[in-house]
This record gives C-alpha cells, sequence and structure tokens, in this order.
C-alpha cells in the first residue's frame, strides 16, 4: 500500500486512527499500530512480510543475546552474524541478480537469475534493524525485550515503505510512553497534507512532463527539451522524495511520535558537501555512523573511507550501474570540495555556490534517471547542444507551457513553509492572533486535502486514449 | 542638554528612593496582575487553538469518512462513458490471489473507480492541472499542451475494453491460422503510438495530436509495404495510403517543420516504396481543401469530407472520375453533438463549448457483413454508414468502427474487387470505394489475421489498399499485425 493511494487515505488511515485512539494504554496502542502495520505491509506485499519478520526476529534474538554476554568476545561475533543475516536478505532480494549479471559476463559462465521481485521497503528496515543491533552493541541503547516492539519498530507503517531511516534512539524511549495533544495532532496533519500535496500534485505531474520528454526518444528532443525534461525529473524527485518522509513524519505526529528530518531544503545548499547535509538525512548519518566513522573516517584512508560511502550509497538506491555511476559521480564532487577548494566555495558569495550546487545536482539526476547506462551519453550530448535536435524545436512550447509549475516548484523548494511558520508563531502571541493563525490552518489543510484527493482520482482517470473504434 | 534632563526624569532609582515601599508593592501586584493576565491570555490561547485544533481534525478526517461512507452507499457505475472503457470492477476473492498481492491491488483499483464523485473529482483536477498548463501568453499562441499516459500506467491497469456494439467477440481460436486476438494487444500498440504522438496541442478550439518521425520508422513502414507487394507479386496490385492528420494543416509552425512534418514523412515514406507499390497522394488534395470540414476538432480523425478528397487522390491514381459529392442523395448530418478522443483526454473546456458534428455521404443498395473468421462464417450484417447511430462516439457512424473482417456488397456488377488493410482511418474512407467496387473486403490486422495471399486468391481480389493516418507509420503493433498477414 502506498500513502497516495485513495484506499489508504479513506480507508485505511482513519481506520487506523480511529482504533488506536480508543484506549489510552501503551501496549493496547503499541499492538494496535502493530497489526495494522503488518496488515500495511501484508497487503501489497503478503508473501515477503515473512521476510521481515524473520529478520526482526534474528535481530531480537541478537540484541538479547548481545546485552547478556555484553563484555564477552561472543557479542562481537553475535553482532556480526545477525548483520550477515539481515544484510544478506537485502543482497538476495535486491542485488543477487545484478550480481549473476555481472558474473555471466564472464565467458563460459552462466548462471540462472532469480526471478524474485524485490519486497517493498526492503532496504529501509533492512537498514533500521541493523542500526538496532550495532546501537545494542555499542550500548547507545537499551536492548528491547519484547520482540513484539521490535517489530512494531521495524514495520511500523509511517515509515515502513520510503523512509525516512528512523533510528531506534530516536524513538526507543517513545515506544513505551508516548502522547499527543489535540494541537500536535493537527500540527501531525498539516504536515501528512504538505508532503501528500508535494507527492501527489507536484511530483505525480512533474512526472507525466518527464516522461514526455525525457522517457520519449532522445534522437527526437531538443537541447530546450532535454533541459526541461531534466528540471522536472529534479523538481520530481525532490517532491516525492520528501513528499514521503514529509507524509510520514505527519502520521508518526498524529501517532505521538516524533522522527527525524529527513530532508532541510536540499536545493538551497551552497555546497555539494551541504546538499548532502540536507538531503536524505537519515540515509546519509547512516552511512556516516556505521560505515564512515568505523572505517576510519577523516583520520585514517579518508578518500578510500569517501569512496566506499558514495559507492554504496549510490548502490543502496538500485542495483544496477547507473546508481554506481551517481554514487560516483558524487565522490568525485565532494573529495573535489574537500581537498581542492577547501572551503574556497564558503567564502565566495552565496549566489555562486548555490548556482554551482544546483548545476551538479542537476547532471547527477541524468546518471540517476537513466538505468539503462547505454542512454546517458546521448542525454549528456543533447544536453550540451551536441546533438543534432535543434535547440528548440517544439519543445518551447512545452517549456513555455509548465512555466506556472516551475514557479510553483522554486517556490515550493525554498524554505517558505519555515517562514511561514515563524511567522505564525509570532502573530499567535495574543488570542486574537492565535485564532486567525488556527483558523488558517484549518483552512490551509482542508484545501490541499481536498485539491490532493482530487489528483489522486485525477490520476485514475484513464481515458483509453488509443483506442481505435 | 536635553540627554541631561532625560536622564534626570528616567531614573528609576529617584524615584523609588522617595515612593519607598508602597512603590515596590505596587510594582509587584503589577507584576503579579501580568502575570496572571498572561495565563489568563495563555489558557485562553491554549483552549481556542484547542477548539480549532479538534476543527481541523474533525474536517479532514470527517472528509474522508464521509467519502468513504459514499462509497459504500453509492451506486455501482461499470463502465466510463467519457473514458470509453470498463471501470475496474470488485475483485473475487480467493486466497491464492490473496497471497500472490494480485486481490489487494484489484481491489484498489476497483476501488478507486468506483470512487464516490468521482467525474466531479476528475474535473476539478482537470482544472489544476489547467492552471499549471496555461501560460498567459499571448492569445494567438494560445497552446496548451497536455500529457497523456504513458506505457506503464497502461501496463498495470489490465482492463480491457468490449466494444459493445460488435459481435460477441469470443477468444477462440477457430480455424488453424486464424487466431482472434484480444483488444489487450491493442492496448499495447497504441501506447507505442503514444510515444510518437507524445502530446496533444490546442490551438484556438482544435485539438491535435503532435506528430515526429525518424528515418527508421519511415523504413520500417516501407518495408513492410514493400513486402506485401512483394508477396503478393502479380496476383494484385498494391496501394500505400498514408493519410496527414490536422496538425499539419492547423498546427503552429513549429509542430509542422524538420522532424514534425508530415509532408516530408509522407514524400520520403513514398519515396523508400517499390515501383510496385502505387503510392496514393491525398495530401494535396487535403491541403487544397484545408478550409473546409475535413478534420475533426475535438478527435484524431478525419471527417467523410476529408476522406473523401483522399479518394478523389485515389480515383486520379486509377485513372478513374471519383463520384461527386453533389449526387449523394442520402448525405447529412448524424444527430447530436460529437465529443471524440482528444475532449476525453484534455477534458478541454473550449473543445467542449465547440462540439463537432459528423456529416455523412451515404452509398446506395450496398449491404455489408461482419466476420469474426476468415472463412467467412456467422456472418452478421451492419449499416455501411449508421445514419443515426447512438454511439456517443459518432465516428462509430463508419463501417461500424473496427471490425476484424467486413465485406460489402455493392450493386455494381463490374468485377472489381479491393481488400483494405487499415486502423480507423480507413473508416470514413471505405463508404466511397462503393462507387467503383462490385466487392469491399475490409480487415482490421489487429484484430484478425490470416494468410493474405490465399485470401485474395481465394476471393479473386484484384486490388489491394493499405489505408493509415499517419501516427500509424510508428506503430510496430501495426505493423507486425500485417507482418503477420504475408508471413
Amino acid at each position: 500500500m502506498v500513502f497516495s493511494s485513495l484506499f489508504f487515505l479513506c480507508i485505511f488511515l482513519p481506520a487506523a486512527l480511529i482504533v488506536y485512539n480508543l484506549s489510552k494504554n501503551i501496549t493496547y496502542k503499541n499492538v494496535v499500530l502493530l497489526l495494522f502495520s503488518l496488515f500495511f505491509y501484508a497487503w501489497g506485499e503478503p508473501k515477503w512480510i515473512i521476510v521481515m519478520i524473520i529478520t526482526s526476529l534474528v535481530d531480537y534474538a541478537a540484541g538479547r543475546l548481545i546485552d547478556k554476554n555484553r563484555g564477552r568476545a561472543i557479542a562481537k561475533f553475535y553482532m556480526v552474524l545477525s548483520i550477515v543475516i539481515t544484510l544478506g536478505a537485502l543482497v538476495v532480494f535486491k542485488y543477487l541478480n545484478f550480481f549473476t549479471h555481472v558474473i555471466n559476463s564472464v565467458p563460459f559462465i552462466t548462471l540462472k537469475e532469480t526471478s524474485i521481485s524485490l519486497p517493498i521497503g526492503i532496504s529501509f528496515y533492512t537498514f533500521q534493524a541493523m542500526s538496532y543491533v550495532i546501537d545494542v552493541y555499542r550500548g547507545e541503547v537499551q536492548v528491547q525485550k519484547k520482540y513484539y516492539n521490535l517489530l512494531l519498530y521495524i514495520s511500523m507503517f509511517p515509515q515502513l515503505i520510503a523512509g525516512p531511516i528512523v533510528r531506534y534512539s530516536t524513538i526507543s524511549q517513545q515506544i513505551s510512553s508516548r502522547g499527543v495533544t489535540l494541537e500536535q495532532f493537527s500540527d501531525g496533519i498539516t504536515r501528512f497534507v504538505s508532503g501528500l500535496a508535494k507527492k501527489v500534485v507536484l511530483a505525480n505531474y512533474l512526472g507525466l512532463l518527464v516522461d514526455t520528454t525525457l522517457k520519449s526518444d532522445l534522437n527526437l528532443i531538443s537541447l530546450l527539451g532535454a533541459w526541461t525534461g531534466l528540471l522536472a525529473y529534479f523538481f520530481q524527485i525532490y517532491f516525492d522524495f520528501s513528499g514521503y518522509s514529509d507524509m510520514a513524519i505527519g502520521m508518526g505526529k498524529m501517532l505521538g511520535f516524533k522522527f527525524e528530518e529527513n530532508f532541510d531544503y536540499p536545493y538551497t545548499a551552497a555546497s555539494i558537501t551541504q546538499f548532502w547535509r540536507k538531503w536524505h538525512i537519515s540515509l546519509g548519518s547512516f552511512f556516516r555512523d556505521y560505515v564512515y566513522i568505523p572505517l576510519g573516517g577523516n583520520k585514517k584512508f579518508q578518500l578510500r573511507n569517501m569512496l566506499v560511502v558514495w559507492l554504496l550509497t549510490g548502490f543502496w538506491h538500485g542495483a544496477s550501474w547507473n546508481f554506481l555511476i551517481w554514487g560516483f559521480y558524487y565522490f568525485i564532487l565532494l573529495a573535489f570540495e574537500k581537498f581542492v577548494l577547501k572551503g574556497k566555495l564558503e567564502s565566495a558569495p552565496s549566489f555562486i555556490g548555490r548556482i554551482y550546487t544546483v548545476f551538479f545536482v542537476l547532471i547527477g539526476w541524468v546518471f540517476f534517471y537513466f538505468d539503462d547506462v547505454s542512454k546517458i551519453p546521448a542525454a549528456i550530448k543533447t544536453l550540451f547542444g551536441f546533438s543534432s535536435n535543434g535547440s528548440f524545436g517544439a519543445d518551447a512550447v512545452v517549456f513555455k507551457n509548465n512555466l506556472i509549475l516551475f514557479a510553483v516548484c522554486i517556490v515550493a523548494c525554498l524554505p517558505v513553509g519555515r517562514l511561514v511558520s515563524n511567522a505564525g508563531k509570532r502573530i499567535s502571541q495574543t488570542v486574537g492572533g492565535t485564532i486567525a493563525v488556527n483558523f488558517v490552518t484549518v483552512f490551509y489543510q482542508i484545501t490541499l486535502l481536498f485539491i490532493s484527493v482530487s489528483c489522486l482520482v485525477g490520476s485514475t482517470y484513464n481515458p483509453f486514449l488509443y483506442f481505435r473504434f | 542638554m536635553t540627554e541631561n534632563n532625560d536622564d534626570f526624569f528616567d531614573d528609576d532609582f529617584d524615584f523609588s528612593m522617595f515612593e519607598d515601599e508602597k512603590g515596590e508593592r505596587e510594582n509587584e501586584l503589577r507584576k503579579e496582575a501580568l502575570k496572571i493576565e498572561q495565563r489568563k491570555n495563555e489558557k485562553e490561547k491554549s483552549i481556542y487553538s484547542k477548539m480549532i485544533s479538534f476543527l481541523s481534525i474533525f474536517l479532514c478526517f470527517g472528509f474522508l469518512i464521509f467519502l468513504f461512507f459514499l462509497s459504500v452507499t453509492d451506486a455501482e457505475k461499470t463502465v466510463s462513458q467519457s473514458e470509453k472503457r470498463t471501470l475496474a470492477s470488485k475483485p473475487d476473492f480467493s486466497l491464492s490471489e490473496l497471497f500472490s498481492g494480485r486481490w489487494a491491488t484489484e481491489y484498489e483499483d476497483y476501488y478507486s473507480d468506483s470512487f464516490p464523485m468521482r467525474d466531479a473529482f476528475i474535473s476539478f483536477s482537470k482544472k489544476i492541472e489547467n492552471v499549471f498548463t496555461r501560460f498567459a501568453g499571448s492569445k494567438n499562441n494560445g497552446v496548451i499542451v497536455k500529457i497523456e499516459k504513458n506505457e506503464d500506467d497502461f501496463a498495470g491497469e489490465g482492463i480491457t475494453f468490449k466494444d459493445k456494439q460488435t459481435t460477441s467477440k469470443k477468444e477462440q481460436t477457430t480455424a488453424g491460422n486464424i487466431t482472434q486476438k484480444n483488444s489487450k494487444n491493442e492496448k499495447y500498440a497504441d501506447d507505442k503510438n503514444a510515444k510518437i504522438a507524445r502530446s496533444v496541442l490546442i490551438v484556438d478550439n482544435r485539438a491535435m495530436e503532435m506528430f515526429g518521425y525518424t528515418e527508421s520508422l519511415l523504413k520500417n513502414y516501407a518495408h513492410m509495404v514493400n513486402s506485401v507487394a512483394g508477396k503478393l507479386g502479380n496476383s494484385a496490385q498494391v496501394y500505400s495510403l498514408v493519410a496527414p492528420t490536422s496538425v499539419e494543416f492547423y498546427g503552429t509552425k513549429e509542430y509542422r517543420t524538420g522532424y514534425h512534418s508530415q509532408y516530408d514523412a509522407i514524400n520520403k515514406l513514398y519515396s523508400y516504396m517499390d515501383s510496385s507499390v502505387k503510392t496514393v497522394n491525398a495530401y494535396p488534395e487535403l491541403s487544397a481543401h484545408s478550409d473546409d470540414y475535413i478534420y475533426f476538432r475535438t478527435d484524431h480523425h478525419w471527417t467523410a469530407r476529408g476522406a473523401y478528397y483522399a479518394y478523389t487522390a485515389f480515383c486520379d491514381l486509377k485513372h478513374i472520375a471519383p463520384r461527386t459529392l453533389e449526387t449523394y442523395a442520402s448525405h447529412g448530418k448524424i444527430p447530436g453533438d460529437f465529443l471524440g478522443t482528444l475532449y476525453d483526454l484534455t477534458k478541454s473546456d473550449i473543445l467542449a463549448k465547440n462540439p463537432d458534428y459528423v456529416e455523412y455521404f451515404c452509398p446506395e443498395g450496398v449491404d455489408g457483413y461482419i466476420y469474426d473468421n476468415a472463412k467467412m462464417e456467422n456472418p452478421m450484417s451492419f449499416l455501411v454508414v449508421a445514419k443515426n447511430t447512438a454511439a456517443s462516439n459518432k465516428y462509430l457512424a463508419f463501417i461500424a468502427g473496427d471490425q476484424p473482417l467486413e465485406k460489402i456488397v455493392t450493386p455494381n456488377k463490374n468485377g472489381k474487387k479491393i481488400i483494405v488493410l487499415k486502423e480507423s482511418y480507413g473508416n470514413a474512407f471505405v463508404p466511397f470505394l462503393c462507387n467503383d467496387y462490385e466487392e469491399i473486403y475490409v480487415v482490421d490486422p489487429r484484430k484478425l489475421t490470416f494468410d493474405l495471399k490465399d485470401f485474395i486468391m481465394a476471393n479473386s481480389i484484384n486490388d489491394v489498399l493499405l489505408i493509415n493516418y499517419a501516427f500509424a507509420i510508428g506503430n510496430t503493433t501495426y505493423t507486425d499485425a500485417v507482418w503477420e498477414m504475408i508471413k
């Protein structure tokens, strides 16, 4: 099930919240949330729920065993074993075919490719499960003694399929005690509908624009068409991804959880280094804490450590060469900033850094978009005017027609939300101000919700366009 | 000077010296009062914000739950007129379906297809899209580009459309080499087409599909036509007619030049064809009459009048005099307005306000039969022009829409027989052939396949006409279907 579906919005979410709030008892709440989460997962992935249950069982046992044998060498063994098993599940389901393919390119070897599909959310929940075991081993969190609570942490539906990668340390306290006030709940709604609108109003629409440009025949698109498509993709991926995170954080709030932020207006970053501190923060910090620093961090073999982290980051996004290239591309950029620019960017006027960042992030999305690597050279050629398709062609109209969309997107990328909410806080110092701000909020919520539902219904409008009568 | 004065008056310390304890107490009281006031204020604020938060929760979830209850009580709709497809029906429950995850997907499809007030929500969402796409440009250049769905969107659908006008299309294999194709193939066929079509352009009150070509597509299509001619040899004469579409005559300049030019595409295409293929030059005839009502404005087809001008080009090539339109005694408009496929796609208000009408020219004394098999068993009769069709898609008036195989018998006793291989562009064209042929066979290669040469020999057919509109050039499923007939 995805959040941006009518079934989720009108049936699952209201039902879950009603049942969840029938009692104030925390055990009741946890059990209800767990059952709904399992249903949520099983709805689209009935078979592979077993993988999630088994990995969490393994990591639960590992946590208990590590805790029991604290200080002994065997504790480390349990930790490594559980990581091998958890990561093994990820490798089997996500990367096996990729490796088979690579091995098959060696002459005389032919391995059979498997036909298993990727279980939804496996990239996220395996990472969460591993972070729990490692943190228990490091003594950074208390071991969870109740299996269903650990399963709840791993399977909790707001963050299950598209992140953020919530650390156990973030919510370990909240699992055993949490509460929601009406205001917090309403804040959660605001956050949720903002994310929903990002996803279904902006990202989905941008997706169509991307398909008509980048997805069409690359031999046909002009210079302007290619940039229009790339710009659309640049916005699409941000609104899609951060929209999901917003929805997760918002629903978390409604349920009494406080997740960490996952995006911090990344497109306003003034350097690539800064961009990665603002983009998919939970993934970056995962690799920082569990790969980069254990490898030696800045202290030894920094360049190697960076290479490893960025190749892994790329590979995490998908089992395909283009994601490895994408990761490597960021390794080059970050190494360049660290060892060549050395902070010159920070001392330059910030608009230079911002333009530089947006440009290289845009180009980066080319590698991300084309999972067929053979298409990348042609795309780059078109983008830099080395193709014979002309500069404008018919795509001038496509670009012109979407100017309003792009303007909306630019505004939505800027920290407008933060500005408005700060202004709201100032205004609500008086009673009248509070009432006004609250009413504006209600209006905002119900409007965005209505628009989002319309767009969702509208997206099911599938006229059978080319039916030849 | 003034500064000193201010200092003197503002000095608190001096004051307290004189006011003493009394002032201190007053100060204290004032602070206390302020605190109480503030606390009261906070309390009031908190009450209001609690109340309004409750209101927001009530409204948002009330809205969602209200929609849910509507969907429970709503009467079920099965066919969407505007989308020309059957809506998803409630999936049958079974454990195996459940475990494969299919049941859940189908249930979600069913739920969104049967969503309450679906049409109202859809039209509202179209309005939002129009906000994005309507750039406040000059009036002359009032162009809206509407982007269509891509393959992937269709791929997950799994819904097929059943044309209720036709005979029941049983998916059965009748005899040896004859297989009936289901309509799902066609869906994919046209998606490939969509890649080339890319978008719909609206200029003034006319919607048009955008056209584009590549050399390789032209060569593929020409190769297909050449192969048909090669396979048939002397047994029949092959004619190829590729019709331009409306964007060529009414689109803005940028959509008619370069790789968008249908003039270039068709001329190049014809130049790639062997001399044994006779190419019908419909373009100049249509171009000369572009002030007439030769294309629909809300549909991707040409009108009967447009098809007529292509027919005159065909007659020129055959050195016969075309029947003039004035001689059609049965000529008129099909009752009712017509909003076609491009309206369904764009839902444009401009189009809705300016609907099309369907003009017809009906040949006299002709009989038509539909078959779902190449042995021509179980015929069903049909009207070559259904002057009073009740179908919302009025283009279906011509030769009953796309049928697997049709045979039209005319009063001419000249022994001339033709087979037409076509998609829907041929539908408006075929009735004009009744003037010159004794028997006309019409086949839609996507719906029925058989050995073309055997069929031609068996029915002693003289001419073969491959008629397509320019978009079909890139429709590999269409061309593959023709290939299938000359294997």
